[in-house]
């Protein structure tokens, strides 16, 4: 499968060209982690990101590509190991404190915010994920997950948050989010 | 429109420049649609985190190679060492009974040692480079064992002739960078291995009495002076890029093979630990 076509059916929202992808460069961007002080798992944790960026651009529709992928990803990995140096010298100054007690906060919601949706059929998910994360239009989630039309789309959709929204609200209490 | 419909259609896109404008003014001085604003924010996030930790997953469960990228490279360095210190190992056995009067000829006892224990055995060799789509590796392994004793006898001479191991060698593997990068090559695996038979005639003479423990190198033949034949001894050919090399194992001690000369010398014993502790990994 060569680049074009691996473009196209990502562009397609299709995972498994994703997974090509991600071997096919592995090494190459992992060792631009390594190269400069990273750990393997941080390499593979920085790819990684870098590849879900990508992937959301272009199953969005959002990216129009002028490069090689390789190049593309190249930069964004550089970028966000950047941001991650950035981020641990930030962490070994005096300011750490106050941002590991800030940060415990917000993992802390986003934890709980997770369960709630853990909580949801894989249905739901899909549809909120597809929505929100994949920015695919409603005639996409239709065919992706076999709806009759997009109004069957937008009206699952519209259900699934509200029913997300209620389980987050009844499982905690105004006061946990809002004080 | 009720504050959670205004703040999903804020997030859904669907608002004017104008509302848009007006919904954020509105923001800075309402406290509880802020509130409400905020949970919706985290919610809309906590989607987001989930889709990317769901696609994280998939892409953790593929596997790229055993560790990744450096313990796989690492293994192979180790195999490509290994070939390299020894491309070509022919180890001959000679066995002898206790009996001097006739000084029977016996056929040298054969020790085939599979070539495949000079390389460290790691299944996760050939399964990472099975699983990696840009990674070709290509084995081409034959092994095949031809011995052939000749034995001659005659009243003071014996001269035998070791057997000799033809065995598929792992030279060092290449790693090639994949030419469709521009700023990075991906790497691919070729492996080469080679076949390179080796076949040495071995004479011992303990005849000369003035050359004891001595030996000469004459026409492609190794003349081992001596009363070799008390003795259990190996010879170890190694290919490199200057030719072969030759080791004498005897009775523990490692001795140097020159090449370069007809004449008959004395065997000398090495003393180099590293090339020592090489020799000793290959020979077991």
């Amino acid at each position: 499968m060569n680049e074009k076509d691996i473009f196209d059916k990502i562009c397609k929202g299709d995972e498994r060209a994703l997974e090509i992808l991600y071997k096919k460069y592995y090494r190459m961007m992992t060792q631009m982690v390594m190269k400069n002080s990273g750990t393997e798992q941080e390499a593979k944790d920085i790819y990684q990101e870098a590849l879900v960026v990508f992937w959301q651009k272009s199953v969005s529709g959002n990216l129009t590509l002028t490069s090689k992928i390789s190049t593309y990803i190249y930069s964004i990995c550089q970028n966000l190991w950047r941001k991650e140096l950035d981020r641990k010298r930030r962490l070994s100054s005096e300011e750490k404190d106050s941002i590991e007690y800030q940060d415990h906060d917000k993992v802390e919601r986003a934890r709980l915010i997770n369960e709630c949706i853990n909580q949801m059929g894989d249905t739901c998910k899909k549809v909120l994920m597809y929505y929100y994360f994949d920015g695919l239009s409603m005639q996409d989630i239709a065919d992706k997950l076999g709806f009759a039309n997009t109004n069957t789309a937008k009206t699952k959709k519209y259900k699934c948050k509200q029913k997300l929204d209620e389980l987050v609200k009844s499982l905690y209490s105004e006061k946990d989010f809002l004080d | 429109m009720k504050n959670t419909e205004l703040i999903n259609a804020y997030f859904d896109g669907e608002l004017s420049e104008v509302d848009k404008e007006t919904f954020i003014k509105r923001l800075n001085s309402e406290p509880g649609l802020k509130k409400e604003f905020d949970l919706q924010s985290d919610i809309v996030e906590g989607i987001k985190s989930a889709r990317k930790a769901e696609l994280k997953a998939k892409l953790d469960a593929i596997s790229v190679g055993s560790g990744g990228t450096t313990e796989g490279i690492s293994t192979l360095k180790l195999a490509a060492f290994i070939g390299g210190v020894a491309l070509i190992a022919t180890v001959s056995y000679f066995a002898l009974t206790g009996r001097e009067a006739s000084k029977e000829i016996l056929a040298p006892k054969e020790i085939s040692e599979p070539i495949e224990n000079l390389i460290p055995k790691n299944s996760d060799i050939a399964s990472d480079i099975k699983e990696e789509d840009v990674i070709k590796s290509e084995e081409k392994e034959s092994l095949t064992n031809k011995n052939s004793v000749s034995d001659k006898a005659t009243s003071k001479t014996e001269t035998r002739k070791p057997e000799i191991h033809k065995s598929t060698l792992v030279e060092p593997l290449e790693i090639d960078e994949e030419s469709d990068e521009e700023v990075a090559p991906v790497s691919g695996l070729e492996e080469k291995p080679s076949i390179a038979p080796s076949s040495i005639d071995i004479h011992v003479d303990d005849s000369k009495r003035k050359y004891d423990f001595h030996y000469q190198f004459k026409d492609g033949k190794l003349y081992l002076f001596g009363s070799f034949d008390k003795g259990l001894y190996e010879i170890l050919e190694f290919n490199s890029s200057e030719g072969k090399i030759l080791y004498l194992f005897y009775k523990g001690t490692y001795y140097d093979i020159k090449q370069n000369s007809d004449d008959i010398q004395a065997l000398k014993e090495l003393t180099e630990p590293s090339l020592i502790k090489s020799l000793e990994s290959v020979r077991q």
